[in-house]
């Protein structure tokens, strides 16, 4: 719709009456700290029951706490109505007279391509359509196919595999007398060929793309559209709609994903997100490696799909039903769909890259020195030895174990251990499906954990391991068993 | 089209509403003239789409789902139009497009209008 703008008016503040504007000055006497907003802007959160800039008080102003309290509960009960509410109604008003002033609209409202389309993308006959189209061709093929494949493929193997990194190995190798020091830096999990390396040429294209796409669903409006589709689904696994958003990015990476639940409201959704995509959204990486195992074998892949599909719902719905706290609720604006503007999106792609790369290299950082850790004090050695019975119950060889602790903190090696292992004959379908469907089910790797930790918080972190080690070895054991019993052969 | 908000230049204290008596657990936004057995009035659960009505009130058990509403613009006296109830209900305030669930959808109650 267009506007035309008229010449602002002079603009005053809402009106709230005298009794909150008196309440307002008791209140900011009591406002010593530095909120990082006005004492004004403090004093009317405050009246609207805002709980969190309550806890605030009480942190920052603990001798005025008692009194801010009190006044609020005073003017609350001598109020016909929630304050919240006659704050909204002044501020409404206040906006409607800035509007009169000063917007006129034209007599009829054109129905151009924009609200057509606007139109079509929340129908229900054309909307799922479309929406399976955006996330074919924008997520599948532009972030899985060309960021994950094509660019990463020329940046990890063509620069960093073949120019890159043998210089630098060479530079350490000639100036670090230490051996051991040699390995922390460019061994086979050294913090440059493993954490830089993955930091810039694996996560940095996979991330960088998805976040292109991204924003340009963000800025065409679509996004709020999108959430709207998958409501109903997301509710029944105790999320809203949209929860759409980090589900879709665990798809390109878990670890960016974990990050990005922040978008939802409440802790519960958050931690059922989280524990999902641990569990049940297998990463770009983990999809390659899947996808180039079973590709060959439609049966294998397809009973792969079916069990993680339905451990995905399965979960997720026991979660939902599980797990105390406030119901999800589904509320956006619709705005109109508009042509997204190219430097917008640019700028934005280019500052939430910055942003993540700053959040995840220092996690590689981590991994890589841990994985030093382990191997130089044979701590290693010992998991493998631990993890020998679990792939015996799984009917999987002893060398299997290898792959799955590697895996957890290199997804190349786990991918390569389990080609070799097939291509050595040493593994038959059903077994390529007990171990696809484990590797996928098992926690992503070392540094989504470690994010898990940071945003979650540690214990969290941990019961969602504790949950999910034995959980994906129960029903990859399920699996095999189920395959063994229906006398399947693939 | 001319701008349609219902309380251009009016004040809070014009708008007026009351807590309901009786259930003191409900946050409840409803206008003094607004009766409890008005039967043009039902929750925007049960509008069609295409229908137009004014908000009568908004009434729910849980704070936070008030404060989403206000925070929405989705106010007692506004005119809403529904566009769309399924797979969300999609409605029209003012000159902006809102979608909702159907839990939020049973707290905002609407008076018919042709």
């Amino acid at each position: 719709m267009s506007v035309a703008l008229a010449s602002p008016a002079q603009t005053e503040g809402p009106d709230y009456g005298s009794e909150v504007e008196a309440a307002i000055n008791r209140l900011s006497e009591h406002l010593q700290a530095e909120y990082g907003l006005a004492p004004r802007a403090v004093a009317l959160l405050l009246l609207q029951g805002d709980a969190e800039i309550l806890d605030k008080v009480r942190r920052l102003d603990p001798a005025g706490a008692e009194n801010v309290a009190t006044i609020v509960h005073q003017i609350q009960s001598t109020s016909p109505e929630p304050l919240s509410y006659t704050v909204a109604l002044s501020r409404q008003a206040a906006a409607a007279g800035i509007l009169a002033s000063c917007v006129t609209y034209p007599a009829r409202q054109r129905r151009d391509f924009g609200e057509l389309l606007g139109r079509l993308a929340i129908h229900p006959l054309t909307g799922y359509p479309l929406m399976l189209a955006v996330l074919y061709f924008g997520l599948y093929k532009f972030v899985g196919q060309f960021g994950a494949g094509t660019l990463v493929g020329l940046l990890e193997k063509d620069l960093f595999g073949t120019v890159i990194n043998p210089w630098l190995v060479r530079l350490v190798d000639a100036y670090v007398p230490w051996p051991a020091l040699q390995a922390l830096l460019v061994g086979e999990y050294g913090i440059i060929t493993l954490a830089l390396t993955y930091a810039i040429a694996l996560i940095l294209p996979i991330v960088g793309t998805f976040f292109l796409v991204f924003s340009l669903i963000e800025d065409s409006g679509y996004l709020p559209r999108l959430a709207l589709l998958v409501d109903r689904a997301c509710k029944a696994i105790g999320l809203n709609g949209r929860a759409v958003i980090p589900l879709v990015l665990g798809f390109g990476c878990d670890t960016m994903a974990t990050v990005v639940t922040r978008v939802l409201e409440t802790k519960r959704e958050r931690v059922i997100a989280t524990l999902l995509m641990a569990l049940a959204i297998p990463c770009s990486a983990q999809l390659g490696v899947v996808l180039g195992l079973l590709s060959f074998n439609p049966a294998a892949l397809a009973i792969w799909g079916g069990v993680v599909g339905a451990t995905f719902a399965l979960v997720g719905f026991l979660a939902a039903h599980a797990l105390p706290g406030e119901k999800p609720s589904f509320y956006m604006e619709l705005p109109p769909l508009r042509w997204p503007q190219p430097r917008n999106v640019l700028l934005k792609t280019y500052a939430r890259m910055e942003w993540y790369f700053l959040e995840v290299l220092p996690v590689f950082v981590v991994a890589s020195v841990l994985i030093w850790v382990g191997q130089l004090t044979g701590v290693f050695d010992l998991l493998v030895g631990a993890l020998q019975p679990l792939m015996r119950l799984l009917g999987l060889p002893q060398q299997a174990a290898v792959v799955f602790l590697f895996g957890f903190f290199r997804r190349d090696y786990g991918a390569a251990g389990l080609y070799e292992l097939a291509q050595n004959g040493a593994l038959n379908g059903a077994q390529l499906v007990v171990a696809a469907v484990t590797l996928t089910l098992f926690l992503p790797c070392i540094a989504q954990f470690s994010v898990m930790a940071k945003e979650r918080g540690l214990k969290t972190a941990l019961a969602i391991a504790a949950f999910i080690f034995p959980f994906s070895f129960a029903v990859g054991f399920a699996v095999k068993v189920a395959l063994a019993a229906l006398g399947v052969s693939l | 089209m001319a701008i349609r908000l219902s309380r251009i230049g009016g004040s809070a204290a014009t708008a007026a509403s009351r807590v309901r008596a009786g259930s003191p657990s409900r946050a409840t936004l409803r206008p003094q003239n607004a009766t409890g057995g008005d039967a043009a009035v039902v929750p925007l659960s049960r509008f069609r789409p295409g229908e137009h009505g004014r908000i009568a009130y908004v009434e729910t058990s849980e704070p936070r789902r008030l404060q989403k509403l206000l925070a929405l613009g989705v106010l007692p006296g506004k005119e809403l139009y529904l566009r769309q109830a399924f797979p969300g209900r999609v409605f029209q305030v003012g000159h902006s497009q809102f979608a909702i669930d159907d839990d939020l959808a049973r707290a905002i109650f609407v008076r018919r209008e042709a």
